[in-house]
């Protein structure tokens, strides 16, 4: 009986035990718990996220930029930062899992690695040796960057072949223009990681820009990423398409043709815009122009569009729309007969003088305004408010930046034009003490082009996002700046410019082309006043003018060998017969105008 | 009577009679048998079998991951190497390697169309020449409209072609060539 007794006890004294170990054991793993996800959990999770997990972004793809018919001016490609962590470069051998005996020195791994990029190996030792002398536990350096899709195939063989963990390729899309300088006036380019210049910069956050996601993974005691640990936790999202009006052929063939008449002038720099009669761009060419690839290569002060950013005088080019406003107002009719001296030279302060001396001429206002004759606009324009006139010169544009362009000029016009001085108050009917940007000249023309109604000039057309949503670019205002008939009438006194100017290689036979030229004076020392030899040449035209299509300005500054509008005319030909050519124009059928310029007693 | 208590002995109370026990000798305990070797075999074969599908299945698994992650590598090799392709022919076709071969081939610029107007039947010329003949490259030899592109790479190799004398083609119906000695006529 004792016996067991005893036994009972003993069992009821072990379960007792067990029961407190257990207890005591859950009651530990509890309170370590707690304590680990809760109480030092932030701590924890800092301390681990450097040793084992790593966060890398996931970059989206920048959209393209690309023309009219979908050719691509601006695209991303895949590219490579080649990235070693140096604490970790050595001598691979046998451990590293080479053959026994086998060694591959650090150096003859820089040495292959070099053969690949292209670089210099003694380069590289010294900046690994170089970051290991600023920080023995050194894990980040970039070897070098951009790398293509060629000489990434290499390293990764070269890491199948190579234990070399230590060296990780580092993904870094970047811009390439596959056309070159073909519209990079326009396109703009990157710098490092954020655009500098033109619709790069303007339409990075409206269109262009792709949003980086990021992904996490783990990686071993070498830094090596742990195969399949990679977890993307957030997606990333491509940039739109950005849709252009230019035509990339026209585009390149103005360049073509500005370079070389700019070439054979010698002058500084040449332009050549293009644009369709309801305001879109076909073309800004502009020479030099930078080469996007390499926007270094290009002189800064010609990596902007200065056909958005170049104040002119414009010079007798302004006399269209001067003509404009007169006919408008009722001023004018084309046949008003007068009499035109070669200066006009009345008492007072004022004078104005014809480009030659010629006798006095009996011209008509369609006369005067061909032979681009100053003295005939301040005749005509005795009766014009300066007020009025400055309205007609804010509905054509200027003193407006339509587009948003980087760099585009507004030129404010003066807010009391009958306040200007006497001569100021002249000058302004020819194109002088005024100042505009080719564009604005181009936007006015439009408006004589499309009816008298100006339309904004615009050179963006559509965002068509990475989920295939078009967004197109809202229209511009449209305003009508002068009445049908008028815009008619000066596309009529226009084309006799062309006819009658007297420049044998200003008509295209067949084409009836609408056009006028300007010979501006330019200020190139502010102390001196105008140059007394240099100009700016320049020729705007609408065509065909019996059923307008296109605005074409020419420009070419400071040209050397020929310093009058002769110098544009030849450039202007060309590009209208590139038109033509490129959009089989055909030739006109309707009978060419005849107002007549000159008249007798 | 006498006074003698009697003492009368009490009544045994009531007994219900008891049952009449049988006894029965208890049925012998049988013995378990010890459980046939054939269920242990079949169990732990059970087990075994359980053990092995799951191993093939997970290596299955494992198999097919690898497979997916060899693919998906190959994938992005095809796709970095087509992208490599696209590249080397976007530049190839930018319009100044396009003219640059087009000129070591001896091509020049083609000619406007003609327009026939069905009206008169006249023959309406495009626009008379341009002054430029627009080359790729300027007389120093650069590139009119510059591509960094086209400078870095090494154009494809042109095989330079005999200069060939040119052919007047051979006038067939429908041409719009104009019938030699008939100028075209121009409209306007």
């Amino acid at each position: 009986m004792p016996t067991i007794q005893r036994i009972a006890r003993a069992t009821r004294v072990r379960s007792i035990l067990t029961a407190i170990v257990v207890v005591a054991l859950v009651g530990a793993c509890v309170v370590r718990l707690v304590d680990i996800q809760l109480v030092r959990a932030e701590a924890l999770n800092a301390d681990a996220s450097g040793r084992v997990g790593a966060t890398a972004p996931v970059h989206g793809t920048r959209g393209d930029i690309v023309d009219a018919n979908g050719t691509v001016l601006a695209g991303t490609v895949d590219r490579w930062d080649l990235t070693i962590s140096p604490q970790f470069v050595h001598d691979l051998t046998e451990r590293d899992g080479l053959e026994p005996g086998q060694v591959v020195t650090g150096g003859e791994i820089f040495e292959r690695l070099a053969a690949i990029t292209g670089d210099d190996p003694l380069a590289y030792q010294a900046a690994v040796d170089a970051a290991l002398q600023a920080n023995p536990e050194s894990d980040y350096l970039v070897l070098d960057t951009g790398l293509d899709g060629t000489a990434y195939q290499s390293v990764r063989d070269l890491q199948d072949e190579l234990p070399i963990g230590f060296v990780t390729m580092r993904s870094n899309p970047q811009r390439i223009y596959p056309s070159g300088s073909v519209a990079g006036n326009l396109v703009g380019f990157m710098g490092t990681d954020d655009p500098l210049a033109g619709l790069e910069m303007t339409e990075d956050q409206t269109c262009l820009a792709p949003e980086d996601g990021t992904q996490t993974f783990e990686r071993g005691a070498d830094g090596t990423p742990i195969p399949g640990s990679t977890v993307v936790t957030e997606q990333s999202a491509d940039g739109g398409t950005l849709g252009l009006t230019i035509d990339a052929d026209v585009q390149f063939q103005a360049q073509q043709l500005a370079e070389q008449y700019r070439q054979q002038y010698q002058a500084e720099h040449a332009n050549v815009i293009v644009a369709r009669t309801d305001g879109s761009l076909v073309a800004v060419a502009e020479t030099p122009s930078v080469d996007p690839n390499d926007p270094g290569a290009t002189d800064a002060r010609y990596r902007i569009s200065y056909s958005f950013a170049q104040g002119i005088e414009p010079g007798s080019i302004f006399k269209t729309m001067a003509m404009a406003a007169m006919l408008d107002l009722g001023l004018v009719e084309p046949g008003d007969e007068m009499t035109v001296p070669w200066r006009y030279d009345p008492d007072g302060p004022v004078r104005v003088q014809d480009a030659h001396s010629h006798p006095d001429m009996q011209w008509t206002a369609t006369g005067a305004y061909v032979q681009s004759s100053n003295v005939g606009m301040v005749q005509l324009a005795q009766g014009m408010d300066r007020d009025d006139y400055f309205d007609y010169l804010s509905g054509f544009g200027f003193g407006q930046a339509d587009v948003g362009f980087p760099g585009e000029e507004a030129f404010p016009l003066a807010s009391d034009p009958s306040g200007l001085d006497a001569q100021t108050q002249l000058n302004v009917l020819f194109g002088q003490g005024i100042q505009v940007t080719p564009m604005q000249l181009v936007g006015a023309y439009q408006a004589i082009a499309n009816g008298g109604v100006r339309q904004d000039i615009h050179l963006v057309d559509s965002c068509t996002l990475a989920d295939g949503t078009v967004v197109e670019q809202p229209a511009g205002d449209s305003n009508r700046v002068v009445s049908e008939d008028t815009a008619d009438t000066v596309l009529r006194m226009m084309e006799h410019v062309v006819t009658d100017y007297g420049n044998v290689t200003f008509p295209i036979p067949g084409y009836r082309v609408a056009a006028k030229t300007g010979t501006a004076e330019v200020v190139l020392d502010p102390s001196a006043g105008y140059d007394p030899v240099q100009r700016i040449v320049t020729t705007a035209g609408v065509f065909p003018a019996d059923d307008p299509q296109f605005v074409v300005y020419v420009q070419l500054d400071l040209p050397q060998t020929e310093r009058t509008s002769a110098a544009a005319i030849p450039l202007f030909h060309d590009m209208v017969s590139v038109l033509i050519r490129e959009y089989d124009i055909p030739p006109s059928t309707s009978q060419a105008p005849n107002l007549p310029l000159e008249w007798t007693d | 009577m006498s006074a003698l208590t009697v003492h009368t002995p009490q009544q045994a109370p009531d007994r219900a009679p008891e049952p009449r026990r049988r006894l029965v000798a208890l049925p012998r305990p049988r013995l378990r048998r010890a459980p046939s070797v054939v269920h242990g075999v079949v169990a732990l074969a059970g087990l075994g079998a359980i053990i092995l599908g799951q191993l093939a299945m997970s290596m299955a698994i494992g198999e097919g991951a690898y497979e997916i992650s060899a693919l998906q590598s190959t994938s992005a090799q095809l796709s970095r190497e087509q992208q490599t392709l696209q590249e080397r022919l976007d530049t190839l076709q930018s319009p100044q390697q396009v003219s640059l071969a087009a000129e070591s081939l001896g091509m020049v610029q083609g000619q406007a169309s003609q327009f026939l107007q069905l009206s008169t039947g006249a023959v309406l010329g495009g626009p008379d020449a341009l002054h430029m003949q627009q080359p790729a490259t300027s007389t120093d030899g650069g590139l009119l409209v510059a591509n960094e592109l086209v400078q870095s790479t090494d154009a494809a190799p042109q095989t330079p072609v005999a200069a060939e004398e040119p052919v007047e083609p051979e006038p067939y119906p429908g041409m719009l060539l104009p019938v030699e000695g008939v100028a075209p006529a121009v409209g306007g």
